[in-house]
């Protein structure tokens, strides 16, 4: 685990519950500089929850987070995106009344509007703001081969397609730390290895860390540098992927308890 | 200080009608998550179906408690055919539409009720025939009338009719469970459709009991008598925590109190003013209402 | 620049075309007027923003009110006494009037940014209610004012509104809002309405977004407000209940909602409409109703369904 100076992400014994129910104890994870971590777990072990305690959806009732150094827990989302964090959700949730190109323009745009009264006056330098929108995003979708589908609905998209979308939307917001929610989902093996492609490749071009939340084991151990297992809310076992697949707690986890 | 306690009586009496009204709104809502604007129409339903009892089956002759226990049975009947053929043909196709386009379908049913009783009933108040002579006893300090002292009985008696079906009867934990979850419920073999309507007709009623009582307590009554008590009840259960059957009447107490403490000590023009502060309070501090628990919503 | 060609078009049909007309038609057209502007500026809130508004005339209240108040408490007076020439007369009646509207139009965005703050939290059911609570806490409050008039109602409101006056605030109204849509503004207000929680974590300051549309709706509300006081010359809070906002959410809703060119034809119609059904005056209401039931169970995406009136569509017929 290569570690400079300050994690990216750091969740440090961190808290949650709903009502009476605990849903994260304890849980203290780290994601490096340029790292691509895996989060596995059986369902309802608390997965998109770290997601959600990470974007600013909960706070924490315990423990810290923090991005880069800085205490990111108690933020509101939006805040928290602008500092670099950016996410895809497991249900897909695009804006499916805007356009391929819409989704991820809103996302580019929204550290850079213009004041107000020069894009209803529709002034010079708005035009130009809005041509150098409509580039930037273009070249987005160009890594994503999306272009030829910039002008439709979103919702109008193949599945495929609209994983993709949010994947680039995501990555529209400049983030340093990008976490993927279950990305492959649905997708057949040949989908699956362009994404690991395409995962790896964004790691490496733009120099974020990558957290990910995956079912598919294949997809885990192919691109996954370190593995981290949460099972009922907390963290059971972490380490590279050959390591977790043997490790007789996760197997348990997934499984139930071995009847001797 | 009898003037506080008699303040109080009167305002659990009104209470007690708003309890009865907001009772519907919170089990429809319940089950439905949709704000029935129209049930305050209904209440005035009830109230002209007793008033049309007295004159057409009655005869205009006096029949005492039990010529009111069948007028109230009778409206109750009205108004509960009423809730399920509205349900039936409005609300049941928009059970997966936009939020907005059910609460506006139930604002305009609310406004067809309230027009079309202007226009059958005309609009000209009527004077509610008085089933009962109306007398006071004085207890002590205080000083009750029988008609209030009949609002609290049939109150009590149709909530505890109430809490008899939702927590003891097959249909009570259908609709509790649907209130819960609709496709869980379905999966488990619960008719939806037949718990929603039961639902529609068990608030009408109650309604319809509401109209009655305030057509014994107000004996004036007109088509657009539903809308401010109808507003308020509504407000009374959000008070209580729409969704939640001890909050509705928890709630139209503390309405009834309220308005009549208001009405009482500060003035008679803020009688409706203090239904809104209530209603914008409750959102902006605890929008899940005083019996509701604050949740925090899953992702 | 077409602002400019479109308000020398207005008074053009204000000076020449309008005298010449039918009083009641012309009283007809202003009223189109004003339920445009209050259509387009609610569509902003509640059809693109997606914000279940629904106390519009509590900010028309007031923006009638106080530009009804300061024409007749402060502008009149002082035009009339010291104004000698028509023409000297004329334009300070038009400044004042522009004074007076805009105040309103202030009023009606203040109040919009004070009840919108808190209560854009809330979402669904409970914003429309918390909306529907606000906009007749404002009512109770101008009833219970003495200088309006209270219960009495408010009168010898001057006649300053013309058709050039109404179309002009709406044709601003409907370039302006369609200019906040097009724009980054537009589209990340549009992302709100679709997955508020997504845009939030997207970066989108939800919470300013719904509140710009907010303020703007409330804006031209209190225009339109204004505009109708300094018509009819007389107010009365009962002219902007509960009813009025549900009238107004029903232009929206019925000419398809996030659509401008389906306010503009629902506002038309429906203006319109009750005009022929006087015949049956009584009957109005009820079918007015009824059919507002039917639309919504047949066709709840209303006229345009969200979409634009394009020119294109009449040219693909062409080439077909």
């Amino acid at each position: 685990m290569n570690q400079k100076a300050v994690p990216v992400l750091d969740i440090d014994n961190v808290c949650l519950s709903f009502g009476g129910l605990r849903a994260i104890k304890n849980v203290t994870l780290r994601v490096g500089d340029r790292e691509l971590v895996g989060l596995i777990g059986p369902n309802g072990a608390g997965k998109t929850t770290v997601f959600n305690l990470t974007t600013g959806v909960y706070a924490p009732d315990e423990g810290r987070i923090a991005l880069k150094g800085e205490t990111i827990s108690g933020l509101r989302p939006h805040i928290i995106n602008r500092r670099g964090i950016a996410r895809t959700f497991q249900n897909i949730r695009l804006w499916g009344e805007l356009t391929v190109i819409d989704n991820v323009r809103a996302a580019l745009a929204r550290t850079t509007t213009l004041p107000l009264w020069q894009a209803v006056m529709r002034t010079r330098r708005n035009t130009q703001f809005e041509k150098d929108l409509t580039e930037r995003a273009r070249a987005l979708l160009a890594n994503f081969d999306l272009v030829r589908f910039e002008d439709e609905r979103a919702r109008n998209l193949p599945y495929g397609e609209q994983r993709r979308l949010e994947i680039a939307r995501a990555l529209a917001t400049d983030p340093a730390l990008l976490l993927l929610d279950e990305p492959a989902a649905g997708m057949n093996t040949g989908e699956k290895t362009h994404l690991m492609d395409l995962i790896q490749r964004l790691q490496q071009d733009r120099h974020i860390s990558v957290l990910l939340i995956e079912h598919d084991m294949k997809v885990v151990m192919g691109i996954c540098e370190r593995v981290a297992v949460l099972d009922y809310g907390e963290k059971i076992a972490e380490g590279r992927p050959e390591e977790i697949q043997k490790d007789p707690r996760v197997i348990e986890a997934y499984l139930g308890a071995p009847t001797h | 200080m009898e003037q506080f306690v008699q303040q109080v009586i009167n305002g659990v009496s009104l209470g007690a009608i708003y309890a009865l009204i907001a009772l519907g709104y919170t089990m429809v809502y319940g089950i439905l998550r949709l704000i029935n604007f129209a049930h305050g129409d209904v209440y005035m339903v009830g109230a002209f179906a007793g008033y049309y009892c007295f004159h057409w089956f009655y005869g205009g002759a006096n029949y005492g408690l039990a010529g009111l226990l069948a007028a109230l049975a009778f409206a109750m009947a009205v108004c509960g055919l009423l809730g399920y053929v509205i349900e039936r043909f409005a609300y049941s196709r928009l059970r997966k539409a936009a939020r907005l386009n059910a609460l506006i379908t139930a604002i305009g049913i609310s406004l067809l009720l309230e027009n079309l009783g202007q226009l059958i009933f005309g609009a000209d108040p009527k004077d509610f025939p008085a089933f009962v002579e109306r007398t006071t006893i004085t207890v002590g300090i205080v000083t009750i009338s029988n008609i209030q002292l009949i609002v609290l009985i049939t109150t009590v008696v149709l909530t505890l009719g109430l809490q008899y079906i939702v927590h003891r009867t097959k249909m009570g934990t259908a609709m509790r469970a649907v209130s819960f979850s609709h496709d869980a419920a379905g999966l488990m073999g619960i008719n939806i459709g037949r718990v929603i309507s039961f639902t529609f007709v068990l608030g009408s009623m109650l309604a319809a009991a509401a109209g009655i009582l305030v057509g014994l307590y107000n004996p004036k009554i007109e088509p657009l008598m539903g809308i401010m008590p109808g507003l308020k009840a509504f407000v009374a259960a959000v008070l209580g925590g729409i969704g939640n059957i001890p909050g509705a009447i928890l709630g139209g107490l503390i309405m009834g109190v309220a308005e009549t403490f208001t009405v009482g000590y500060l003035s008679s023009t803020y009688r409706d003013a203090i239904t809104f502060v209530i209603l914008v309070a409750v959102l902006l501090f605890r929008p899940t209402g005083l019996l509701g628990t604050p949740q925090r919503t899953k992702f | 620049m077409w602002l400019g060609v479109y308000l020398v078009i207005l008074l053009g049909i204000g000076q020449f075309l309008i005298p010449q007309m039918n009083p009641y038609h012309v009283q007809i057209l202003i009223f189109i007027g004003i339920n445009i502007t209050l259509a387009v500026s609610l569509n902003l809130v509640l059809g693109m923003a997606g914000q279940f508004s629904i106390g519009h005339a509590g900010f028309m209240a007031l923006g009638a009110y106080t530009s009804a108040a300061l024409s007749h408490y402060v502008f009149e007076p002082a035009i009339s006494s010291w104004m000698g020439s028509s023409v000297a007369y004329g334009i300070a009646q038009n400044a004042a009037f522009a004074a007076s509207l805009l105040s309103g139009g202030l009023m009606a965005a203040l109040a919009g940014l004070a009840v919108g703050i808190p209560t854009l939290r809330l979402r669904g059911d409970y914003l429309a209610i918390a909306t529907l609570g606000m906009g007749e806490i404002i009512r109770v409050i101008i009833l219970n004012t003495e200088f309006v008039g209270a219960a009495r109602g408010f009168t010898d409101i001057p006649r300053w509104t013309s058709f050039t006056w109404v179309f002009f605030v709406t044709g601003v109204c409907v370039l302006l809002v369609r200019n906040l849509i097009g724009s980054a503004s537009g589209r990340a207000l549009v992302a709100v309405r679709e997955d508020e929680d997504a845009a939030a974590a997207m970066g989108i300051d939800t919470t300013y977004f719904k509140v710009l549309a907010f303020v703007i709706g409330a804006f031209f509300a209190g225009m339109a407000g204004g505009l109708q006081a300094h018509y009819i010359q007389y107010l009365h809070t009962n002219s902007f209940t509960f009813l009025r906002s549900i009238e107004i959410v029903v232009f929206v809703v019925l000419g398809g909602s996030g659509s401008i060119t389906g306010s503009i034809v629902a506002a038309t119609v429906l203006t319109i409409l009750p005009e022929f059904l006087r015949v049956a005056q009584s009957w109005r209401m009820v079918i007015y109703s009824a059919l507002l039931v039917v639309m919504m169970l047949t066709r709840p995406q209303g006229l345009m369904g969200g979409n634009e009136f394009k020119w294109r569509w009449f040219l693909r017929r062409k080439t077909a």
